[in-house]
């Protein structure tokens, strides 16, 4: 008897997925194999090989062509790792995180925390970092365009205006605080040469990654920076921004540090115009060409 | 029994584009630099559907200078999950920025219960399936405003009880819908050498007027099996059958799709010359009907 179209997608997907069914019996509850066989009864016979065979090129073709998404994506991670060891990872994570976006380019996003969370791999924190880093750089590529606010606009502003001035991160703009030394160990295997040894950092890198017009950047912060910036996320006005620089004692000395923080984050494009027209404070988008 | 054949929104049917290439992020350079004589490119479509950035800055500078049409393989248009309405809104919305010429998609399932399993999985050729996917390809017309193009796709597995053969399930569907068909002669080959049927039966059974588009690629050979990986060059039984496709279809618009093991771009546009030639070939002798079929200059301006 032929299933009708939603039982065979369901049978079929859960054979492709490998995965277990549950069934109710009385009070307890049994896990069992989707049964391959009840899907194989279905099908015609094929020309020549075995309808088993013929089965399988859709399961091995789903987990390889993950696996190449996740290489693809995550290229430094696996040039880390190793061919063995990167393929271990991909299994594990095709297998706990099937895809549920349409778009197969945010396949690979939870990988990080999938390796800060799954043993061996949560044995080593700078993996999942590394990983943190490389996808952020990915993210930061193709992120929504936004007009940048330049340094010449922040020294155009009038000190009256100052206090009440809009400070908007770039949308491309993404923030890790890396335990590890995980971004030398991305820069030496992104520049092809033997990575440090891993170790964790006596107190947390602050890393900033953002899009410096088509070119995805990272690089270091202070403390002192990085508490300014994270208070202006998602957007913050600039007294705020020095409101939460509580390390300075003396809050002209903050206003003082804050003003070169905000000029070298607009110089180096991590800012974006305000969108006056929208009811809270977007980024602007630019004019399309 | 599906009873509706309202009609798609309407629009007349595109014409014949010429000979294209599947655009590919190694290929950029050489085409925005190189002006390679190349008549149109295909984009897949997920590939822009991103927030910013360069891709979307390189696809602006391509649809400057060529016709682009959208391939999309993610639309699960035969899928019993619901269909995705924020996915379709996002391909119609890139399509306001690329104003394809036309936009395709796969007569396939991706997935059931959220999972995308990222593959083009078989259905079975029923009253049932067809009824389903005929009342989908409806409601996705009215999002785009404009017409479908199908492909039928390769397939590993076919289903023992079917109330019709995947030709006549094309046809019917695209007399109930109005949606136009991307042709891939590589699928018909690769689907014929598996399950044993006839691939000019399977030709000659497609209408022609729905027929927009031909897909060209290369597959790999198992002798018992056939696998559709687009990363070889088109083998002679496939230009063979492409033959037949203009002899039946006449000058419809003709692309290469590699995927894999990407050739540089000179070489690609080398084999797509021998389509080239295969279609001039063709449409010398049954000239009737059909366009010339003119070598791309390799001086196009912007127009």
């Amino acid at each position: 008897m032929m299933a009708n179209l939603a039982a065979l997608q369901h049978q079929m997907q859960s054979v492709i997925l490998r995965r277990t069914a549950t069934a109710q019996h009385g009070g307890s509850t049994t896990s069992y194999q989707v049964p391959r066989d009840d899907l194989l009864s279905q099908l015609r016979p094929p020309a020549h090989a075995q309808t088993d065979a013929m089965l399988d090129i859709y399961c091995n073709a789903y987990r390889s062509r993950l696996a190449e998404v996740l290489e693809a994506d995550l290229a430094n991670l696996s040039a880390y790792l190793g061919k063995a060891l990167f393929e271990h990872a991909a299994a594990g994570y095709i297998e706990a995180h099937p895809s549920d976006r349409q778009n197969v380019r945010w396949f690979s996003r939870n990988m990080p925390d999938f390796l800060a969370a799954t043993a061996p791999f949560s044995n080593w924190p700078q993996m999942a970092e590394v990983a943190r880093i490389e996808l952020a750089l990915a993210d930061a590529f193709d992120s929504a365009n936004a007009e940048t606010f330049s340094l010449a606009m922040l020294t155009s502003i009038s000190p009256d205006d100052w206090a009440t001035l809009m400070v908007v991160p770039h949308p491309s703009v993404r923030r890790i605080d890396a335990l590890t030394n995980a971004l030398d160990i991305w820069i030496a295997i992104d520049a092809g040469t033997e990575p440090p040894q891993a170790k964790r950092l006596n107190s947390p890198q602050h890393l900033i990654v953002w899009r410096e017009a088509t070119t995805p950047r990272i690089r270091v912060m202070s403390i002192d920076e990085a508490t300014a910036f994270d208070a202006a996320q998602p957007a913050s006005t600039f007294a705020d921004v020095v409101a939460a620089m509580t390390s300075f004692e003396d809050q002209r000395e903050a206003a003082k540090a804050a003003v070169g923080f905000l000029a070298g984050w607009a110089a180096a494009g991590m800012l974006a115009c305000v969108d006056t027209d929208a009811a809270n404070s977007h980024p602007k988008q630019e004019t399309p060409a | 029994m599906e009873s509706c054949n309202a009609p798609p929104p309407s629009a007349s049917k595109p014409g014949f584009l010429g000979f294209g290439l599947g655009l590919r992020s190694q290929h950029y350079n050489d085409i925005l630099t190189g002006n390679p004589a190349v008549d149109w490119f295909e984009i897949i479509s997920e590939n822009f559907m991103v927030p910013g950035g360069q891709p979307l800055q390189i696809l602006d500078q391509i649809c400057e200078r060529y016709p682009v049409v959208m391939h999309g393989v993610s639309m699960s248009i035969a899928s019993t999950a619901p269909l995705d309405f924020e996915y379709l809104k996002a391909v119609r919305t890139l399509a306001h920025r690329v104003r394809p010429k036309w936009i395709s998609d796969h007569l396939c399932w991706t997935g059931v219960h959220g999972i995308n399993l990222h593959d083009l999985l078989p259905i079975p050729y029923t009253y049932e399936a067809l009824d389903h996917i005929a009342a989908r390809v409806h409601k996705v017309q009215e999002v785009l405003g404009r017409p479908l193009t199908l492909e039928n796709v390769s397939s590993y597995v076919a289903f023992a009880q079917q109330d019709m053969t995947e030709w006549e399930f094309l046809s019917e569907l695209t007399r109930r819908t109005g949606c136009y068909l991307l042709f891939d002669v590589n699928n018909v080959y690769v689907s014929a050498r598996n399950h044993g049927f006839d691939p000019i039966e399977f030709l000659n059974g497609i209408p022609r007027e729905p027929v927009v588009q031909f897909h060209l690629a290369g597959h790999e050979d198992h002798g018992d099996y056939v696998i559709d990986t687009h990363d070889h060059d088109i083998c002679d039984d496939v230009f063979n059958l492409y033959r037949a496709a203009v002899e039946r279809f006449g000058a419809v618009s003709t692309m290469i799709e590699r995927d894999d093991h990407i050739p540089p771009l000179a070489d690609v546009v080398a084999e797509l010359d021998r389509a080239r030639d295969i279609a001039a070939d063709v449409l010398e002798h049954f000239p009737t009907k059909w366009t010339p079929v003119r070598r791309r200059k390799c001086d196009k301006t912007k127009s």
